[in-house]
C-alpha cells in the first residue's frame, strides 16, 4: 500500500515481506561497477546545471567533429579551402564576387606572377597572414554583416568570419585543451600514483619538485617557457606542440598533488592490504587497486582545467605574445583576446572610411568570441561541479 | 563532586516578571503499576517513529518506541548494533541528521513538555512511483524553529556523552574554553552573582592568605587544602580556594611570589568599570535568555505558538546586542570578560576534580588531542554534567575504551548517582555493563522495545525470546562445557523490515499471529514489560 | 617556543624552492642564443657580442657595468664573466651565484618594455622591479582582503543553507567569475563603471582622454595609440617612505593622492577577486559541509549552543584552517592574472613589466627577473600562510 500522496502523512513500506530483507530482484543484478555509474548518473540528471553544461558541452563537441580537419583553414598563407556556403559580394570597390554555391581556393603568388589555376583570387602576397576575425568592417556595407559570410576587402586581406572562427576553432580549442589536460593528467596519475605508495625518499623528491613548480604562477611559467623556447619553432605543429608542452611543464604538479592526496587514503584500504599479503607486487597493486580509485578528483580537477585553457591562451594573447605561426588564428581564446586588441584598429578604420559618418560600434566582434569561451568554460564548470557532487557521498541528499 | 558547581550553587535569580509564570506541572502522576517505581517520570517517550529516507530506500530505524525514565534513576537501553538504540538517543533530544532523517511521529514528554511539539508540520512526504524512495519535502524554516525550541532543554535538562571520545571535543579549543562554554551557558547567573558578590579585602582576607602560605609552608598537603578551602569561603569565592590550592601546591620554601600570585588573582573579584560593566550585561542578557527558553518551554508545554513573547524576548536580545556592540572590540572584549573567563576557568578545574582528574590545571589548558580517550571521557560527563542536568544520555559511552578505563568510567558514574541523583539513560550492547549500572533496563531489537523491566528481573527470567537468547549468548565460566549459544539468523533489513513482530523470522517460538501484528506491550508484574504473544498479560499503552 | 621551531622549518624549507625555481629559470635562459643571453645580463652593448674574442677585437662585449658605451681600450671576455665556455654545471652555479646576489642583468632598450616605461634606458632589472613592486604588492593585497571578506561568508552560508537559493545563486555567480576570461572581465567592469560614472562613451576614441576617474584606472593600454598611456604619480615616482603609493600618501597626509590610489584598485581587485572567489568558494563550502559532519558539533549542538553560535564559532573556525591553506594555493593562481590586469588597467606594477616584456622584441632579463620576483613573493605567501594555520590550529603546533 503506498502512502498518501498529498497531506504528508508518513508512507508505509511499499513492500511487504514476510521474513524482511529486500525483494527477489529477477533476473542478475547488475555489476557494481554499472550500478555505481547508475547512481551517479542518477545524481547527475538531478542537477539541472550539470545538465545544461552537459548540452552544451555535447554541443560543442559536436561541432568540433562535424568540421574537417582544419589543417587547410589554419594557414590562409598557404592555400585556404573556403566553406561552401553563402558569398556575398559587397557593394562598391574593388570586389571580386564569388560566385555561390562554388567551392573555390584562394592562393597567393607573388605579385607579377600568374595565378597558378584558373579559380585562384588574387590576395596580396605581403600580407598573406593578415586574416584578422572581424566583421567590424561594417563600413563596407553600411550594416553588419550576416554572420556566415566572408569577405575580401579591396587590398586582398582575407578575413574570415567570427562564426568560420567559431566552427574551426572548436577543433582547435578542444584539440589542444584535451591534449594538455590528458598528458598532465597521465603525467600526474604516474608520479602521483608513485610517490604516494612508495612514500619515503621517492615521495620527498617528487614533492619538492612538485613543490618547486607549484610556487612559479601558472601563467607566468607557461610564458616564460613561450618566450624562452618559442623562437627555435616556426611551424604550425611546432608551435602547438611547443604550447601543449609549456602547459603541460605548467600542469602537472597540480594533478600529482591530487593524485597523491587520493592515494594516501587510498593504500590505507583494507583490500590494499588484503592484495598486498596475499602476494600482489607494487606495480600490480598500483596500476589494479590505486589508480582507479585515484581518478575520481583528477576526472573533476580535468574538466575543471579543460575550460581554463581557451581562458589562458586568451590572455596569452591579449598580453601580445603571438603563440601560432599566423598573427589571427582561428582558435576561440586567441579570437576572443584578438577581438578586443584589434578594436581600436578596427575603429579607426571605420572612422576613416566613413569620414565622418557614425560608425556602428561593432559589439559583435566583443560578444561573441568571449561568449563562446565564457560557455565553454562555464559548461565545464557545471558539469565538473555536478560531479564532484555526485561522487562524494557525503553530499548526498 | 566535592567541588563541583554544586559547591557554588546559589539561588538563581528570579526572573524579571515579563510574563507570569505557568505552573509547572512537571510531575507526572505517578506511574505505579505499570513499572513498580515510585518516582516521577522525567521522561516518557510514546511511539517515537523515525525514518531514513535515502537513495535505496526507507530506512525505518524506529518503529514506535516506548519507554520511561523515573527520576534518579539508571535506565539501560540494551540491543545489537543497528537495533536503533543511537537513534532513539539522538531522537530524544532531536539530534537527528535531518537530511537524511525525520522524526516522524511520537511524544516525548520531558517534564511535561512536548519535544515533539510540531514535528509533523515540519516535512511532507511523497512517495516516488516505481521505485520505494519518498520525496520529503521539508520546510525549513520550522525546522530550524524546532531546533531553536530545543536549546530550552539540551544542556541543561538533557544532556548526552558520546561514544567515540576522541572525536566528541573541538580540537581547536582549550578544555577550559569547551567546558566554559557549556557553564557559562546554563549556570551564567550563579556565576555571574558569585563574582558581584565575592569579598576580597579585608583582614579576614589576609589572614586566610596567609593561612594558605603557612599550611603550604608545612607541606601537607590536606592541610593545605583545608586552609585553601577556607580562603575560598572566607572570599565568598570557592574558586579561589581551588586556585589557591593549585597555586600553592608544590611551593615549600619561598611562598612570597606565590602569595603575591593570589594577590593579583583576587583582583579578578575587583574590577574596573569597564568590566563591571560587561558583567551586568551580561547578565542582563542571561535574563533574557533564560525568558526565551522558559518560554520554548512554555509552547512546548501548552502545545501553542506564542510568537510574540518570543518576537518581544528576541528583539530586547537584539537591542541589548547592539547597544552593547563597543565591547565586541577585540582585545577590549578579551579584557571585559576577563573576571568571567577567570571564574569558569577555575570552575572548570573543579569539574576536573570532581570526576577524579589527577591533574585537572594542566588538563582544563591543554587540548583534547593531548589526552587519552579515558581522559576525554571524563571530560565530556564533566561538561555534561556541568549544567546539573536532570536527565544524562550516555550513548555508548565505554565501547571505544580499553576494559580497565571502561571500569573506572564506570565507577565514576556509579559515584556521580549517587552523589547528584541525574538520571542516565545508558545505551550500550554489552550486558555486563547494564548489570553494574543500571537499575532498569529496556531492550530493544530492530527499532522496537521488546522488554523493559528492573535489572534482575529482566537477567533472572528473561521473557522475550530475543533476550533469552542475548543471555544465553553470554558465555559462562561456571558452565565452561556448554555449547555457545547464538541466535540464528541476522538482523533485519530496516527497508524492508519483516511484518508483524519483527524477530519474528528469527524466533524459535514463532506463530501465525507473530508474522500478521506487533505484539503489544504487556504488563507481566513487577514492573517487567514485554511485548510478545507468548505472554497474555494486561496490555500498557506500546 | 615550539612555534618559532617550526617558523624556521618552515623557511628553511624555502631555500630549495627558490633553488629549485632559480634552476628552472637557469635552464630556459641556457636555451638562449648566445647573443640574448649576454644582453639580457649585460644590456645592450655598441658593438654586439661574440661568443669568443681577442683583446681588441670589435665584437666583443664590451663591460662598463650598465651604461652601454665602452670607454676605450676595456675589452672583457663577456663569455668567461658568465661561463659561457665552462661546462653546465659551472654555468649553473655562477647563474645561482648572480641570481642570489641580486645580480639578475639589465633591461634591453630595443624592447617595449623599455621603450614605453622606462624612457629606452638600460637599467638594472632589480632597480626597476624595486621600484615597481610595491603598486602590485599593494593591489595583491586589497584582492586578498576582498576575497577573504567574500569567499568566507560566502561560502559558510552555502554550506548552512545547501542547495537552496542563496547556495544555487552563489554557484552560479561564482563559476561565472571562473569562467570569464580575465581581460574580458575587466573590460566588461570598465564599461560598466563608464555607463555608471554617466560618461558614457565609446571606450576608446583614439585620443587618449583620461576619464571615469571616479571608478576606475585609466583606460586600457589597447586604446592608446603605440600602448603608450598617461601614467599618475609619475613613470617611476620614487614614493617614500616605504615605497607604497597609498601608504605613503597617508604617510605624507595627502589624503587626496591616498584615495586616488585606492581608487584606481577598487576596478582592478574587484576583477581579480571575482575570478578567485569561485575556488575559494567551493572550497569554503566543501570544507564546512565535512565539518559540520563531525562529531564535535554534535556535541556542541547538545550542550544547548544556539545554531548560529555552531556554526560560526565550531565550524567556522575550524573550516577556516583548511581555508587558509587552499588560499596560499590560488595565490600562486591568481598572482599569474596580474599581467593581464595590470595591463588592462595601466597599473605601474610588475605585472605590467611582464607584459610589455614579451612582445617583440623579447626582453629576456626582465622575463626572468619578472618571474622570480614572482615566484619569490608567492613562496613568501605560502609561509605566511602556515605560520597563520600553525597559529590557528594547535595540533600543528603542539605536534
Amino acid at each position: 500500500m503506498a502512502g498518501k500522496s498529498a497531506g504528508g502523512s508518513a508512507p508505509k513500506p511499499a513492500v511487504v515481506t514476510t521474513s524482511g530483507g529486500p525483494p527477489i530482484l529477477k533476473g542478475r543484478r547488475p555489476s557494481p561497477r554499472i550500478a555505481q555509474l547508475k547512481r551517479t548518473w542518477y545524481f547527475l540528471s538531478r542537477n539541472t546545471l550539470a545538465l545544461i553544461g552537459l548540452a552544451i558541452l555535447v554541443f560543442f563537441v559536436g561541432v568540433a567533429l562535424s568540421q574537417q580537419i582544419p589543417s587547410a583553414h589554419a594557414l590562409p598563407r598557404d592555400s585556404l579551402q573556403l566553406f561552401c556556403g553563402t558569398y556575398t559580394g559587397l557593394g562598391g570597390g574593388n570586389f571580386t564576387q564569388l560566385s555561390a554555391g562554388e567551392c573555390t581556393v584562394v592562393c597567393t603568388y607573388a605579385t607579377g606572377q600568374p595565378p597558378p589555376s584558373p579559380n585562384c583570387y588574387a590576395v596580396d602576397s605581403f600580407n598573406p597572414a593578415n586574416v584578422p576575425p572581424t566583421l567590424s568592417l561594417a563600413h563596407l556595407s553600411g550594416g553588419p554583416l550576416p554572420l556566415g559570410s566572408l569577405t575580401i576587402s579591396s587590398n586582398g586581406n582575407l578575413f574570415y568570419s567570427i562564426y568560420d572562427g567559431f566552427l574551426v576553432g572548436a577543433q582547435w580549442s578542444l584539440f589542444i585543451a584535451v591534449s594538455i589536460v590528458l598528458a598532465g593528467a597521465a603525467i600526474g596519475l604516474a608520479l602521483g600514483a608513485v610517490a604516494g605508495y612508495l612514500g619515503g625518499l621517492v615521495d620527498e623528491l617528487i614533492m619538492r619538485v612538485t613543490d618547486i613548480f607549484l610556487s612559479i604562477p601558472g601563467l607566468l611559467l607557461v610564458l616564460v617557457v613561450l618566450a624562452a623556447i618559442g623562437h627555435e619553432f616556426s611551424t604550425l605543429a611546432g608551435r602547438v606542440g611547443l604550447l601543449i608542452g609549456a602547459f603541460v611543464v605548467t600542469w602537472w604538479p597540480g594533478y600529482t598533488r591530487v593524485v597523491r592526496g587520493q592515494v594516501l587514503v587510498t593504500r590505507e584500504q583494507k583490500y590494499v592490504e588484503a592484495s598486498r599479503a596475499s602476494g600482489a607486487k607494487t606495480g600490480r597493486i598500483i596500476l589494479h587497486h590505486i589508480v582507479p580509485n585515484s581518478l575520481y578528483p583528477v576526472l573533476v580537477q580535468l574538466s575543471l582545467d579543460v575550460g581554463a585553457i581557451p581562458l589562458l591562451i586568451g590572455g596569452i594573447t591579449f598580453l601580445g605574445y603571438q603563440i601560432f605561426p599566423t598573427p589571427y588564428f582561428p582558435e576561440w581564446g586567441t579570437m576572443s583576446a584578438l577581438s578586443i586588441t584589434i578594436l581600436p584598429s578596427a575603429l579607426t578604420a571605420c572612422q576613416i572610411s566613413t569620414s565622418g559618418a557614425p560608425c556602428m560600434f561593432p559589439w559583435w566582434q566583443l560578444l561573441f568570441p568571449g561568449l563562446i569561451v565564457f560557455l565553454f568554460a562555464i559548461a565545464v564548470n557545471f558539469l565538473s561541479d555536478g560531479m564532484r557532487d555526485a561522487f562524494d557521498p557525503r553530499l548526498r541528499r | 563532586m566535592s567541588r563541583t558547581a554544586a559547591a557554588v550553587r546559589a539561588p538563581a535569580a528570579p526572573l524579571p516578571p515579563e510574563r507570569p509564570a505557568a505552573p509547572t506541572a512537571s510531575e507526572q502522576p505517578v506511574a505505579t503499576g505499570v513499572d513498580g517505581s515510585t518516582a516521577p517520570v522525567i521522561l516518557d517517550v510514546a511511539g517515537l517513529r523515525t525514518y531514513f529516507f535515502t537513495y535505496d530506500g526507507v530506512v525505518k530505524a524506529l518503529d514506535g518506541v516506548t519507554l520511561q525514565v523515573h527520576r534518579g534513576e539508571t535506565v539501560g537501553l540494551v540491543g545489537e548494533t543497528g537495533c536503533g538504540k543511537s537513534v532513539t538517543a539522538f531522537s530524544i533530544t532531536k539530534l537527528i541528521a535531518d537530511p537524511p532523517g525525520r522524526i516522524m511521529d511520537g511524544r516525548i514528554l520531558f517534564k511535561g513538555a512536548n519535544l515533539l511539539f510540531g514535528i509533523e508540520r515540519e516535512a511532507k512526504f511523497k512517495p516516488i512511483k516505481k521505485t520505494n524512495r519518498v520525496k520529503v519535502r521539508r520546510y525549513y524554516r520550522r525546522i530550524k524553529a524546532g531546533q531553536e525550541r530545543m536549546t530550552a532543554v539540551r544542556g541543561g535538562g538533557i544532556s548526552m556523552i558520546f561514544q567515540e571520545p576522541m572525536s566528541a571535543l573541538n580540537p581547536i579549543f582549550s578544555i577550559a574554553d569547551q567546558i566554559s562554554e557549556a557553564l557559562f551557558l546554563h549556570r551564567g547567573l550563579p556565576i555571574i552573582d558569585g563574582l558581584l558578590k565575592a569579598k576580597t579585602r579585608g583582614p579576614d582576607v589576609e589572614k586566610a592568605l596567609q593561612a594558605v602560605a603557612d599550611a603550604a609552608r608545612g607541606g601537607d598537603r590536606a592541610a593545605l587544602r583545608a586552609a585553601a578551602d577556607a580562603f575560598g569561603v572566607t572570599t565568598g569565592l570557592a574558586t579561589l580556594g581551588t586556585q589557591a590550592y593549585y597555586v600553592f601546591r608544590g611551593t615549600t620554601g619561598d611562598t612570597e611570589p606565590k602569595v603575591h600570585e593570589m594577590r593579583k588573582a583576587l583582583k579578578r573579584a575587583e574590577f574596573s568599570g569597564l568590566q563591571r560593566n560587561y558583567l551586568l550585561t551580561r547578565r542582563r542578557q542571561i535574563g533574557l535568555e533564560s525568558q526565551l527558553k522558559a518560554s520554548y518551554l512554555e509552547e512546548m508545554r501548552t502545545g501553542t505558538l506564542d510568537r510574540n513573547h518570543r518576537r518581544f524576548v528576541r528583539s530586547k536580545r537584539l537591542a541589548l546586542k547592539l547597544s552593547t556592540a563597543y565591547l565586541g572590540l577585540w582585545g577590549v572584549r578579551g579584557y571585559s570578560r576577563r573576571p568571567i573567563t577567570d571564574e569558569m576557568f577555575w570552575q572548570t578545574v573543579q569539574l576536573l576534580e570532581g570526576v577524579s582528574i589527577a591533574n585537572p590545571v594542566q588538563v582544563a589548558r591543554g587540548y583534547p588531542h593531548e589526552l587519552s580517550g579515558g581522559m576525554l571521557q571524563r571530560v565530556m560527563i564533566a561538561m555534561s554534567l556541568s549544567a546539573e542536568p536532570e536527565l544524562l544520555i550516555a550513548d555508548e559511552p565505554t565501547t571505544a575504551l580499553d576494559v580497565t578505563i571502561q571500569a573506572q568510567i564506570l565507577e565514576l558514574m556509579k559515584d556521580l548517582k549517587k552523589r547528584i541523583g541525574t538520571a542516565i539513560l545508558l545505551i550500550t550492547h554489552d550486558l555486563g555493563v547494564i548489570a553494574e549500572v543500571a537499575d532498569r533496563v529496556c531492550v530493544m531489537y530492530a527499532g522496537n522495545v521488546v522488554e523493559v523491566g528492573p535489572v534482575r528481573d529482566v537477567f533472572k527470567r528473561p521473557l522475550h525470546p530475543y533476550t533469552q537468547g542475548l543471555i544465553s549468548s553470554i558465555p559462562r565460566m561456571d558452565e565452561p562445557d556448554k555449547k555457545l549459544e547464538s541466535i540464528p539468523g541476522s538482523v533485519p533489513n530496516l527497508i524492508y523490515p519483516p511484518s508483524g513482530c519483527r524477530f519474528h523470522p528469527r524466533c524459535p517460538h514463532a506463530m501465525p499471529v507473530c508474522r500478521e501484528k506487533r505484539p503489544p506491550m504487556t504488563v507481566e508484574g513487577g514492573g517487567h514489560t514485554v511485548a510478545c504473544y507468548l505472554y497474555n498479560g494486561p496490555v500498557t499503552q506500546g | 617556543m615550539r612555534m618559532w621551531i617550526y617558523i624556521v622549518r618552515r623557511l628553511l624549507l624555502l631555500l630549495p624552492v627558490i633553488i629549485g625555481v632559480m634552476t628552472i629559470t637557469f635552464v630556459l635562459i641556457s636555451t638562449l642564443p648566445i647573443g640574448e643571453r649576454l644582453q639580457s645580463y649585460y644590456g645592450p652593448s655598441k658593438f654586439g657580442y661574440a661568443p669568443t674574442c681577442s683583446t681588441t677585437q670589435e665584437g666583443c662585449v664590451c663591460v662598463t657595468p650598465f651604461n652601454g658605451t665602452c670607454p676605450n681600450p676595456a675589452y672583457v671576455r663577456g663569455t668567461s664573466a658568465l661561463g659561457l665556455n665552462k661546462p653546465i654545471y659551472i654555468q649553473w652555479l655562477q647563474y645561482m651565484k648572480n641570481s642570489l646576489t641580486l645580480n639578475w642583468g639589465s633591461t634591453d632598450h630595443g624592447s617595449k618594455a623599455s621603450g614605453t616605461l622606462l624612457g629606452g634606458s638600460t637599467i638594472p632589472v632589480t632597480t626597476v622591479l624595486s621600484y615597481y613592486l610595491p603598486y602590485t604588492l599593494e593591489l595583491a593585497t586589497f584582492s586578498l582582503l576582498l576575497i577573504l571578506a567574500l569567499a568566507i561568508p560566502l561560502g559558510n552560508y552555502s554550506a548552512v543553507y545547501r542547495n537552496r537559493p542563496l547556495d544555487q545563486a552563489t554557484r552560479v555567480m561564482s563559476f561565472s567569475g571562473f569562467a570569464l576570461p580575465g581581460f574580458l572581465l575587466a573590460l566588461l567592469l570598465l564599461l560598466g563603471a563608464t555607463i555608471l560614472a554617466g560618461q558614457f562613451q565609446t571606450i576608446c576614441n583614439g585620443q587618449s582622454t583620461p576619464y571615469f576617474e571616479f571608478y576606475g584606472s585609466w583606460p586600457p593600454t589597447v586604446c592608446y595609440p603605440g600602448g603608450v598611456g598617461p601614467t599618475w604619480i609619475g613613470a617611476y615616482y620614487q614614493t617614500s617612505p616605504t615605497g607604497f603609493p597609498t601608504v605613503d600618501a597617508l604617510i605624507h597626509h595627502n589624503w587626496f593622492l591616498a584615495w586616488e590610489s585606492v581608487k584606481r584598485q577598487i576596478l582592478p581587485a574587484l576583477t581579480i577577486a571575482y575570478g578567485s572567489v569561485a575556488g575559494i568558494l567551493r572550497f569554503v563550502r566543501n570544507s564546512m559541509l565535512e565539518v559540520m559532519n563531525l562529531d564535535f558539533i554534535r556535541t556542541a549542538r547538545s550542550k544547548g549552543v544556539s545554531e548560529s553560535v555552531v556554526v560560526s564559532k565550531h565550524a567556522g573556525r575550524n573550516s577556516l584552517n583548511v581555508t587558509i591553506t587552499v588560499l596560499g594555493l590560488t595565490f600562486a593562481y591568481f598572482i599569474g592574472g596580474f599581467a593581464i590586469i595590470e595591463d588592462v588597467f595601466n597599473l605601474k606594477g610588475i605585472g605590467l613589466l611582464l607584459a610589455y616584456s614579451i612582445q617583440p622584441s623579447i626582453d629576456f632579463g626582465l622575463v626572468f627577473g619578472t618571474t622570480l620576483l614572482f615566484t619569490i613573493i608567492v613562496v613568501t605567501a605560502n609561509i605566511i600562510v602556515d605560520i597563520l594555520y600553525a597559529y590557528l590550529d594547535p595540533r600543528v603546533r603542539l605536534g
